[in-house]
């Protein structure tokens, strides 16, 4: 048996442990042990597991992930959400669909300064589900506007999925978060535009608010200050080169934790239900990191991915078909998968086909941050597409007497704005690639 | 207010509460590192742009301090459930079905935490045995490793919980529910 | 064929010195062998673990070969650690056939399990800033610079300088950012990270006097895999490892200079030479690292003092026979 069907064989077995509730990781890892003993004995894999678990654990750029997620504890335990809601709410919740508007726009702002898609969800979704219910917003509305808005929290920097990207792809994670910059706002101002085209068609779905007056707004402005600080800190500070990704996490988490004790009035218990909320959330991904870490190596072994790669390079297909393709084994596999279990399983074996052929003439940096934003909009897709979808199952807890056929209704017209999306960045690179090279 | 509430389950047997609170008290140690290691990247920062004097090995520091976060972070994840499967092939099998499926991927994470636990071991001897340590501040890389054992150890140990608990819930009502990834 | 020997190294695969180091030594052993025997190479860490790690895999079996730094695991390999204090080497040809027979002689005992195949070092190691000229020895003050070792580190921080360690591909950011104000580097490795294009001003030491820095490689070989092959394809590496490989490869380092120099010198870069006169006060500023090391190998049951004679009278024993 050759390596390449060696791999495919092992790849079947995984997804069948996968089918039959094994956790993600495991499966990674129990596939890359078992392929890496075939390949190699049993010697040298016990040597390598030695070290395998530090090795990952250590690497300086991965630190960002656990500090962006406990910067987003903090934040959400600052009240930061909810003066974000607030805020939007007071600028748009008088138009019709609203409110639902302001909970996209609060999403967006929250995303900004929160590097996971299911925290932004949940948190947006505690503070806007309750003014949707009381407005009358029809549900599928309601909760699907917060379930797509979810996807934000990664779609716009900082975002996990994108530093993992970076790692595996050898690129510069500033770069890549400054990529995704100009698609993240694409994304917040395709899914107000989804929302005013639906109560365009069911003028019922989304009441208007009351209006607020000048005053009001500029107080319910004013309430954001510390996210728009956190913001200019941490982004702004990556962008514009004062701090390493892991520095500004850094910097934030500590701002954040301020506000959450000065404004959100939190103590010391508040405190460890964050340490704890972080842990839970940091576990998760690092344990897919390490099975990942091991299945790849074993690919590695196989050599599956680069014969994968000068195969399909060598059928001379348009490149643009072969991301097409791509593409769609991405919305099926999102049907059933997390985002970064199938960045981490699939970037190894599609970034070789892609970096072989030619797309509008770009340059291998160009080209492999260009490609890891479209990745990044499709495997966000997969949050809130049936049957799977975490970011629909986290707004559909909070709102238990909304059958969850409903939210996936809801959200239909936000996927049809995030296909339109991703068809505009694979024709034009320029939408995630013009900030790159201002700023660079 | 903080978080996503749904996917939070804690055990009531005695031995779940037990390693539920161990594995608690590691995750916020954990944390408390994390916290260390901001708050030392922030002291690195205004040294470095107000004195021109970094922290030296600030990279170290957070590279090592990491390692033992992430590891101490394991078992609380695996106690409130929240290490992701697919459920999507099992949605409509029988409860009970999905408990022994779930009890047996919880013994093989164990199994996989366990056979971990004892190679991290094996690993922070070598490294002990051959001086390996970080190149500016000369700190021995077999103390974080040798921390990382009692982490893996410990998530061996929640992991056999789960498929104990899995396993016995079989007869009974609704498995435990999953997390997810972001 | 008959064996495939998997070959691991940190490099990106495009970069530099594998693909004029260690590509062409893997063709020789095929070529040497009838294609009987190839090398299986995988780059950028591709069979797992981080690069201090690599010298263990070679070790431990979880890797055939191994291309790495024995610098990265500084407190591992004191006694091969005297090839990069300051100012031993003058040329990456006459210093990595040195380190080959102080290796035999002396260091064997600090790589049990290998079959050590090639070591060299790579050439004369410059300072680069991004700012200004570092000319003399106070212009090192206030500025922040990476350093690739330990040694290195205890050097710039000896000559005023405030030494910042990050790994190398995190080098580019750091300057672009003005996180670090320079670096030392031997040319080879700088255009693989683009560095000319980020630092204007680079201070080359008088060819006269002997080079900052330099750092040691290993191409080392899993003893087992090694005792496993048949006597005719045991000597087919053997003929291309030792002092003629260690030879080889160091005069590729010294060839590879040139070329990486242009790229900065087509950038219209700022060059200067630091006159040997200058550089004694350097020399001083750093003795006491000597002294360091003899301390740390005679604490360690060597004969420090000898070691570093050894090692100096050796690279002149080969400087003289070039
Ligand atoms: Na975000
Ligand atoms: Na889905």
């Amino acid at each position: 048996m050759s390596g390449v069907e060696f791999g495919f064989l092992m790849f079947g077995a995984m997804l069948v442990m996968l089918a039959l509730r094994v956790p993600i990781g495991i499966a990674m890892l129990v596939t890359g042990v078992a392929g890496y003993v075939t390949l190699t004995g049993w010697a040298p894999l016990l040597n390598y597991l030695k070290t395998a678990a530090w090795s990952r654990f250590s690497v300086y750029d991965l630190s960002v992930i656990p500090m962006f997620l406990m910067m987003g504890q903090f934040a959400s335990r600052g009240g930061l959400s909810r003066s974000l809601f607030g805020a939007a709410n007071a600028l748009m919740g008088h138009w019709r669909g609203g409110v639902a508007m302001a909970a996209v726009g609060a999403c967006a702002g929250f995303g900004a300064i929160c590097g996971s898609s299911l925290a932004t969800a949940a948190t947006m979704g505690q503070v806007a589900l309750p003014e949707l219910r009381r407005l009358k917003y029809q549900p599928a509305l309601a909760t699907g506007a917060l379930a797509a808005g979810g996807t934000l929290g990664i779609l716009i920097p900082p975002s996990v999925v994108l530093v993992i990207y970076a790692i595996l792809s050898e690129q510069n994670i500033a770069k890549l978060f400054m990529a995704a910059f100009v698609p993240g706002i694409l994304a917040m101002l395709g899914y107000l535009a989804a929302i005013a085209v639906y109560v365009r068609l069911r003028p019922d779905a989304g009441p208007a608010n009351v209006e607020r007056s000048w005053p009001e707004r500029l107080s319910a402005l004013r309430e954001v200050w510390p996210v728009l600080m956190l913001f200019v800190v941490v982004i702004g500070g990556i962008y514009g080169g004062v701090f390493t990704p892991t520095e500004a996490a850094a910097v934030g988490t500590v701002g954040a934790l301020a506000f959450a004790v000065w404004l959100g009035g939190m103590r010391w218990r508040g405190f460890l239900d964050c340490l704890a909320g972080t842990a839970e959330a940091t576990g998760m991904i690092f344990l897919i990191l390490l099975g990942a870490d091991i299945l790849n190596v074993f690919l590695a072994l196989t050599q599956m991915p680069g014969e994968l790669a000068a195969w399909v390079v060598g059928l001379g297909l348009p490149p643009l078909a072969v991301l097409a393709v791509i593409l769609v084994v991405y919305v099926v596999l999102g049907c059933l998968m997390d985002s970064l279990s199938m960045i981490l399983l699939t970037i190894p074996i599609f970034l070789p086909m892609i970096m072989g052929m030619d797309f509008h003439g770009l340059d291998p940096t160009d080209k492999a941050i260009w490609f890891g934003i479209i990745a990044l909009m499709v495997v966000e897709i997969g949050l809130i597409t049936p049957p799977v979808g975490m970011n629909v199952y986290i707004i559909n807890s909070l709102a238990r007497d909304v059958p969850m056929s409903e939210t996936f209704r809801g959200v239909v017209p936000f996927l049809i704005s995030d296909v339109i999306r991703v068809a505009l960045l694979a024709a034009f690179p320029v939408l995630s690639l013009w900030l790159v090279h201002l700023l660079s | 207010m903080a978080e996503p509430l749904v996917l939070k389950h804690a055990p009531t047997d005695p031995a779940g509460r037990v390693l539920y609170a161990i594995s608690r008290a590691f995750a916020i140690a954990g944390g408390l590192v994390l916290v260390a290691l901001t708050i030392m990247s922030l002291v690195s920062i205004a040294g470095r742009a107000m004195l021109s004097m970094p922290l030296p090995g600030d990279y170290e520091l957070v590279q090592v301090g990491c390692a033992i976060a992430v590891s101490a972070f394991l078992p609380l994840t695996q106690m409130r459930g929240g290490h992701v499967i697919v459920d999507f092939f099992t949605v409509n099998a029988r409860p009970a079905v999905r408990a022994a499926l779930d009890s047996l991927g919880a013994l093989l994470l164990a199994v996989c935490a366990g056979v971990l636990a004892w190679r991290l071991g094996a690993g922070a001897i070598a490294l002990e045995e051959a001086n390996d340590q970080t190149t500016i501040l000369a700190l021995p890389t077999w103390i974080p490793v040798a921390i990382m054992v009692p982490c893996f150890a410990l998530f061996a140990a929640t992991g056999l919980h789960a498929a104990w608990s899995h396993w016995s819930a079989r007869g009974g009502d609704e498995a435990p529910p999953a997390g997810g990834a972001g | 064929q008959e064996v495939t020997l998997k070959v691991h190294h940190f490099w990106p695969p495009g970069a530099m010195p594998p693909s004029t180091l260690l590509v062409p030594w893997c063709e020789r052993i095929a070529k040497d062998s009838n294609n009987r025997m190839k090398c299986q190479i995988y780059p950028a860490m591709q069979l797992g673990g981080a690069p201090p790690q690599l010298i263990q895999q070679a070790m431990d079996g979880v890797a055939d070969i191994v291309w790495t730094l024995p610098g990265y695991t500084a407190g591992r390999f004191p006694l091969m650690e005297v090839f990069e204090l300051p100012f031993m080497s003058a040329s990456a040809e006459a210093t990595s056939q040195a380190a080959w027979e102080y290796f035999d002689k002396y260091a064997r005992k600090e790589f049990p399990g290998v079959q050590m195949l090639v070591v060299n070092v790579h050439d004369n190691g410059f300072v680069h800033a991004r700012e200004r000229q570092v000319k003399v020895m106070a212009d090192f003050k206030g500025l922040k610079m990476r350093a690739p070792t330990r040694q290195t580190n205890k050097m710039l921080g000896a000559l005023g300088a405030t030494p910042v360690a990050m790994p190398l591909p995190a080098l580019a950011d750091a300057l672009s950012k003005g996180v670090v104000d320079g670096y030392l580097l031997p040319w080879e490795v700088i255009p693989s990270i683009k560095a000319h294009e980020l630092t204007r001003y680079h201070s080359e030491t008088d060819p006269a006097s002997r080079a900052l820095y330099t750092a040691v490689f290993t191409l080392a070989m899993n003893q087992a895999k090694y005792d496993s092959l048949p006597p005719d394809l045991r000597k087919v590496i053997d003929q291309n490892s030792g002092l003629a490989a260690a030879k080889a490869f160091g005069r590729q380092w010294d060839a590879s200079a040139p070329p990486a120099r242009k790229l900065g010198a087509d950038r219209g870069n700022v060059f200067y030479t630091i006159p040997s006169s200058e550089l004694q006060n350097w020399q001083k500023a750093t003795a006491n690292l000597e002294d360091e090391w003899v301390r740390d190998v005679t604490a360690k049951g060597n004969d420090g003092r000898m070691l570093l004679q050894a090692t100096r009278d050796l690279i002149r024993k080969y400087e003289g026979a070039k």
